[in-house]
């Protein structure tokens, strides 16, 4: 996070091993990010210039890549507006196909 | 082909809700209206178009019909949106009302993305292009803007208070 007017160079570190897709939450307390299928949160408070705390792992989400953060923050007890990865609803049916098996089982 | 669905989420991770009638195609960026009634969201179907999705009525409309368009976002105030569109090798920053109609072309630059990020109104203001971010805020001329920060990009984001701003860092992806 870093000073505005924009001054990277006093910017301060939020993650520890990576992250992208930052976002505060609506009340501006929180910083979330995703890295690696998993979502986190850094929460600051109400002293955003005060020391930085650790931030926390939420969940692991199937990640869906698009062009640009595919989360947002919704509503007022923690939910999120994500894009969800596609699952199969019913297996695939596999097919077992035995070669010559007339001529074998003779 | 589509390879997600939008849904809204539990704090936990968990599908509490899938939205429903999208048109087929990838999605894009999606941006929520400050009231959050409405997600701005681009689409890549036939073209790359912007289209609002209404959360109460569960309705879609497409608001773009040219061009190749990309990454929208509310003004802080909800009455517009900013866009960017690419036509013929050169690409517009536009804004549009939040109905999608007094569509303007503010800038056209060589990118082939623009973004921006809002503080407290439009007049806070972060420019993203391919090569790194700008603070346009006041700004008169985005396109004689010089552009820093070229370690910084992909999606930065301001604090409505207009004192902070989070932003990717390196390319180790660090927040």
């Amino acid at each position: 996070m870093a000073p505005m007017p924009l001054d990277v160079g006093n910017a301060r570190q939020v993650s520890i091993d990576g992250g992208f897709f930052p976002t505060w939450s609506r009340d501006g307390k929180k910083i979330f990010f995703v890295y690696d299928n998993k979502f986190f949160e850094a929460n600051l408070g109400d002293d955003i210039a005060g020391s930085l705390p650790a931030p926390e792992e939420l969940f692991e989400h199937g990640w869906v890549g698009i062009p640009g953060r595919n989360y947002a923050p919704y509503g007022t007890e923690g939910e999120f507006i994500a894009v969800q990865p596609i699952k199969p609803d019913v297996p695939i049916p596999t097919i077992k196909v035995i070669q010559n098996a007339l001529t074998t089982s003779k | 082909m589509r390879t997600g669905y939008l849904a809204i989420m539990g704090s936990a991770g968990q599908v509490k809700e899938k939205l429903e009638n999208f048109p087929s195609g990838s999605f894009g960026r999606f941006e929520l209206s400050p009231d959050e009634r409405y997600r701005v969201l681009g689409i890549v179907a036939e073209r790359d178009d912007i289209w609002i999705y209404d959360l109460l009525e569960k309705t879609i409309r497409k608001v773009t019909s040219e061009g190749s368009n990309h990454l929208p976002l509310w003004t802080p105030d909800g009455k517009e949106i900013y866009f960017g569109s690419r036509v013929n090798g050169r690409t517009g920053l536009y804004k549009m009302s939040a109905f999608g109609s007094d569509k303007e072309k503010l800038a056209e630059f060589d990118d082939w993305y623009i973004r921006v990020a809002f503080g407290s109104s439009p007049d806070i203001m972060l420019l993203e292009r391919n090569n790194g971010i700008a603070d346009a805020s006041g700004g008169a001329d985005l396109e004689g803007m010089r552009i820093e920060n070229e370690n910084v990009n992909w999606g930065p984001v301001l604090l409505p208070d207009d004192k902070w701003g989070c932003v990717r860092i390196g390319s180790y992806w660090k927040v």
